[in-house]
């Protein structure tokens, strides 16, 4: 490329990733501002919509909530997943290919539909509303991730490593433990927090599973956003992200993340 | 995961006879698969089954449902001017959002395709991070930005564009700035996998056959790219008319699409049946071009596997 259509590009990119970047800076800037209304630049900073928090009790819950279901989330699709994987990959057994095929069905279904599928099913069945629920339907759309992560995982590993350890005498439940789950774990480590995020990010299932006593953040935040775009939901939304970033650092060092996700991302 | 071959029997004697006698082949498979099996079943695919089956069932208002199947809540929805009016308005919307990303996302996806510099692991962590924030924080950032005395209205003033603020909020522009956002990350790393899949010596042999920067990429790479722009394209599409938050949060009364048009009719007005039967057609159109986009997508980096 010339150097003129070189820095033409660059110009233009620039801007563009300017775009894709100014929704979420500006709720960290405005986080961090002193004024009791929406201002934007903040003329002083302060730290008061964080200290003023603990004044704002349904968010404090809301985000104690969405935080224990993600991590239940992430630890149920991290099993279920990667039992599935294995089957799926190393095992034959009837319905295999039906599974092979229906299990990123989640993923193809706008969430919403599946969120209205889960209120009708429940009030069906007639549960009481409860964690449960929404559990149930962060899984069912975490869940596909994981069998993807983990199977891609699975078929890189080399089976002559698991013969070798059986013909030394391990069995077969010993060969996986200690030679394949070792070399599948970031597959599973990324599946597992893809999963976490998903669900402590999901608004389409979680919206019609709620009552007004279990209320995960991110549809706290929207009830919020509808009636009035207060400051406050800026630093709730803050925490929401700097967690998310947190993670995915951790899971940069352990695994490399990135690697896995960046590049084959879906919403 | 389709890939994957069946774990030869374990024991080292005998292996074909075990096979064959049916009772001593391992079950070990099943085992792993019913956890799975159990949970898409129970918690999807039987949900979404009777939301379909619901579309199709009589309803009369204050009466026990009457048996039989009709289709009489979808011939309300396609006879009524606003229902139609509303798919109308949610497909010219999905179709702008997507002409949209895609022009902006390619000169992006061109850039971190075929550049070499060491900024390049940061640029795809930029294009990532807006898809890791929850959608509602987005949205919100944008009404922030986007509000009569925001950020954007600020800038336009001070230089004199406009006289008085521009009302981007509960109007279409607005909605359209939050999906075109939504939608961008999506449009850029779907198109990198297509741009890094044309080989890259083909622009090359065009620039050493005399051709300038330009000509090479609109004669040659851009025509390779567009079966990979179109399925790209259709995954922004399906995912844009399925969007919720964005057209709720900033599109307010002004601009109901299908997704808060169901969202209404299952929690306010408690019409499940029409309900269903809209979000049938959602799901039709939104999973149907999903599925065309994930071939396609496919294909395009010639894997030809599971997406």
């Amino acid at each position: 490329m010339s150097r003129r259509a070189r820095l033409l590009l660059a110009a233009v990119n620039g801007a563009i990733y300017a775009f894709l970047l100014a929704p979420i800076l500006v709720v960290v800037v405005v986080s961090f501002g002193d004024s009791a209304f929406l201002q934007f630049p903040p003329r002083r900073l302060s730290l008061r919509w964080y200290t003023d928090l603990g004044e704002y009790p349904d968010f404090v819950q809301s985000f104690w909530l969405s935080l224990g279901l993600a991590a239940a989330t992430a630890a149920v699709a991290g099993v279920v997943g990667t039992l599935g994987a294995f089957a799926l990959v190393r095992h034959r057994f009837p319905g295999r290919r039906l599974l092979g095929a229906l299990v990123m069905a989640p993923v193809a279904l706008p969430g919403l539909v599946t969120g209205i599928a889960l209120l009708q099913f429940f009030s069906l069945l007639r549960t009481e509303p409860s964690i449960a629920r929404l559990l149930a339907g962060h899984v069912a759309v975490t869940v596909p991730y994981v069998v993807r992560s983990v199977a891609a995982a699975l078929a890189g590993v080399d089976r002559t490593l698991e013969d070798a350890a059986r013909g030394l005498g391990a069995s077969p439940w010993t060969a996986t433990r200690l030679v394949t789950l070792p070399l599948v774990k970031p597959g599973l480590v990324a599946g597992a927090v893809f999963s976490f995020i998903l669900s402590f990010d999901n608004v389409a299932v979680s919206l019609f599973l709620t009552t007004p006593r279990l209320v995960p953040l991110p549809i706290q935040i929207y009830n919020y956003v509808e009636s009035s775009a207060r400051p406050i939901i800026a630093s709730i939304s803050t925490l929401q992200v700097a967690i998310v970033v947190m993670l995915l650092a951790i899971a940069e060092r352990v695994v490399g993340f990135s690697r896995r996700y960046v590049g084959g991302v879906e919403p | 995961m389709t890939g994957g071959r069946p774990r030869p029997p374990a024991t080292g004697r005998g292996a074909p006879a075990a096979a064959a006698s049916g009772g001593r082949v391992p079950r070990t498979g099943r085992w792993l698969a019913a956890p799975l099996a159990f949970w898409l079943a129970a918690w999807f695919l039987l949900p979404v089954a009777l939301l379909l089956a619901e579309s199709f069932r009589p309803v009369v208002i204050g009466q026990p449902t009457p048996p039989g199947l009709t289709l009489a809540n979808y011939a309300r929805f396609l006879g009524d001017p606003f229902y139609r009016g509303t798919l109308a308005a949610t497909l010219v919307l999905g179709a702008a959002v997507t002409a949209l990303a895609l022009a902006l996302g390619y000169p992006v996806a061109y850039g971190l395709a075929r550049g070499r510099h060491r900024g390049r692991a940061v640029l795809r962590l930029c294009v990532v991070a807006p898809l890791l924030v929850s959608v509602v924080i987005r949205t919100y950032g944008w009404i922030v930005l986007l509000a009569n005395n925001g950020a954007v209205n600020q800038a336009l003033l001070a230089l004199g564009l406009v006289d008085q603020p521009v009302k981007f909020l509960f109007t279409h522009t607005g909605v359209l700035i939050g999906l075109v956002h939504f939608a961008l990350p999506v449009a850029i790393l779907s198109l990198v996998g297509v741009i890094e899949a044309v080989d890259r010596s083909l622009e090359d042999a065009a620039r050493g056959l005399g051709a300038g920067a330009w000509r090479a990429f609109w004669a040659v790479t851009f025509p390779l790219t567009l079966p990979g722009v179109a399925a790209g394209g259709m995954l922004i599409f399906s995912l844009t008319v399925a969007a919720f938050v964005t057209p709720a949060l900033m599109g307010g009364p002004s601009l109901i699409v299908l997704s808060t048009l169901i969202y209404q009719q299952m929690t306010v007005t408690l019409e499940w049946g029409f309900g269903a039967a809209v979000a049938t057609i959602l799901l039709v159109v939104a999973t149907g071009l999903f599925l065309a986009a994930q071939r396609g997508l496919a294909s395009m980096r010639g894997t030809g596997a599971a997406a």
